[in-house]
């Protein structure tokens, strides 16, 4: 890199001027604009920058004054690892039977140089359920876009290339069983940790760690081998256990009261409480020919789930026939046709009270379906 | 077009300068660039110490001592001795930190345009505002010894930065 400050000097020592040397020094200075232009927006000074300092003096004598420059005093910036994996959920991330749910991550790099990281999910807490698909790490919310993995990190995904004050965002998949229970969680701390950059997934050379670049560097006899750019750790730490300056950033997911968050299942279970009233021309209640059956279903959902498109189906006992114009749901009459309501007798399943509840959600209240029989 | 920016930037310099340089002898300078690192001493106490910048980690953020050192080589004393530092790129001046016996300190926010107490230069917002200038703004800082420098003696002066 030409600077300018130098070129700045070397003009003053001189006693003419030199043409061609300005319009050098000029397109030096506009260099540096441009430079400086992009350093500006950087979290700090990019890695590998010479610094230069450079005093001038000037002074008299009994015979006449002078200008003159220092040495050119230069050290490099180093590497300065720095990064952090944030959660990006408020809340738990629900999953459904066999379903597939995500958690958001975003890994920031607020250091001063390209960096490749490695995450890693490993289960925290007692988990309610084992996964159908055990954690990956997606670079799409569609999870269609699966981060490549290193054999060489022990074969866990990488981030390439990060570039300094650049973030990206990852997320987290997994995939719940056939079967689950309502309301259970698993819980996950995510750790990043930082590699010399292009190194992850490429064959040769083998991949570094950062933490190792730093723990060899520290121990380099550094005035044997000056105007060398060295790797520095500067990390801090996450929630998840990790420690300031180790290379690598833990995060568990928190909501905001600082409760642990994570995958929560979420299922419905419907329930149907059948009830039948007994009307005979006597005036009695027994179930005897030509008596009326008034049967009454009350449906119910529990647990967080929905039950999406829910549809009973209740058979017409034997020895009874359906006494036409009777079936209601929650005190509305229904054709017994199959048409624009939610019901009818028969046309659906032939000798069978068909009624469409559609999504049965915790919030939605009981439905009563009712019907009458005869008893032939 | 390239030509006309060349003379109207001689210009600026010739006024600027209308000193010359002396091929050898008269006052030196000597730049150094250190950073205080904790180390261990002798009997295995942690001590701060002085490390050449170029032979230790410097990372952004880390303050760096420049001291310039200048010796009068010459066989007459030297009068009217100002040594100019400009902040080095990609640093910025640590306020109240520069220092220098026997020498007026002025600073520049405008690279060297001007020379001023700090507390009395201007600078301007991103908005072009004028505002008070801060010690981030020091472009250059300027040491004017107040007495001769007999031959064969020296002096130093110095400054922190740290790096952006």
């Amino acid at each position: 890199m030409t600077n300018p400050v130098n070129e700045t000097y070397s003009l003053l020592e001189q006693n003419g001027f030199d043409w061609q040397r300005l319009s050098l020094f000029i397109s030096a200075l506009l260099v540096s604009f441009c430079l400086m232009a992009v350093d500006a927006s950087a979290v700090g000074t990019l890695a590998g920058t010479t610094i230069n300092n450079v005093a001038t003096v000037t002074y008299n004598d009994a015979v006449g004054t002078y200008t003159r420059n220092s040495n050119i005093n230069a050290f490099i910036v180093d590497d300065k690892v720095s990064f952090t994996l944030t959660s990006a959920d408020a809340a738990n991330s629900t999953i459904t039977a066999s379903g597939r749910a995500y958690l958001t991550y975003i890994l920031a790099n607020s250091g001063n140089a390209r960096h490749d990281f490695t995450l890693n999910a490993a289960v925290t807490g007692v988990p309610g359920f084992v996964p159908a698909v055990n954690p990956l790490f997606y670079a799409d919310a569609a999870g269609t876009i699966l981060l490549p993995s290193d054999p060489n990190a022990g074969g866990l995904p990488y981030i390439s290339n990060l570039a300094p004050d650049a973030a990206t965002t990852v997320y987290l998949f997994i995939t719940a069983p056939a079967t689950i229970t309502d309301g259970q969680t698993i819980n996950y701390v995510v750790t990043a940790e930082a590699w010399q950059p292009g190194n992850l997934g490429v064959a040769i050379p083998p991949p570094v760690k950062s933490s190792d670049q730093a723990a060899a560097d520290a121990g380099v006899n550094k005035s044997t081998a000056p105007l060398t750019m060295y790797v520095v750790l500067a990390d801090g730490s996450g929630n998840g256990g990790d420690v300031n300056r180790d290379g690598k950033y833990a995060t568990i997911a928190k909501d905001g009261s600082g409760n642990t968050i994570g995958f929560k299942t979420q299922s419905a279970t419907l329930n149907i409480i059948k009830a039948v009233t007994v009307t005979d021309m006597n005036g009695t209640n027994l179930p005897q020919p030509n008596a009326t059956l008034h049967y009454s279903l009350t449906v119910t959902t529990a647990g967080s789930g929905s039950a999406l498109g829910t549809v009973i189906a209740d058979p017409i006992p034997a020895s009874t026939t359906y006494s036409p114009g009777t079936l209601k749901l929650n005190g509305m009459l229904l054709s017994d046709t199959a048409d624009s309501d939610a019901g009818d007798v028969g046309t659906t399943v032939p000798g069978t009270v068909t009624v469409n509840l559609g999504d049965m959600t915790p919030a939605s209240p009981a439905q009563t379906i009712t019907f009458d029989v005869r008893i032939n | 077009m390239k030509r006309i920016t060349a003379t109207l930037l001689a210009a600026l310099l010739l006024t600027a300068t209308t000193a010359t340089a002396k091929p050898g002898g008269g006052v030196e300078l000597i730049s150094l660039a250190e950073v205080e690192v904790m180390q261990k001493n002798e009997s295995g106490q942690d001590v701060l110490k002085r490390v050449e910048a170029s032979k230790t980690n410097v990372a952004p953020g880390d303050t760096v001592i420049f001291t310039i050192t200048y010796v009068n080589n010459g066989d007459k004393p030297a009068t009217d001795v100002a040594v100019n530092n400009p902040v080095p790129q990609h640093m910025v001046y640590v306020n109240n930190s520069a220092e220098g016996k026997d020498a007026a300190i002025d600073f520049s926010v405008d690279s060297g345009k001007t020379y001023g107490q700090l507390a009395n230069l201007k600078s301007r917002t991103a908005a072009g505002k004028e505002r008070p200038a801060s010690a981030t703004d020091v472009t250059n800082i300027r040491w004017t010894v107040k007495k001769p420098i007999p031959a064969g003696t020296k002096g130093s002066v110095s400054y922190k930065a740290k790096v952006k």
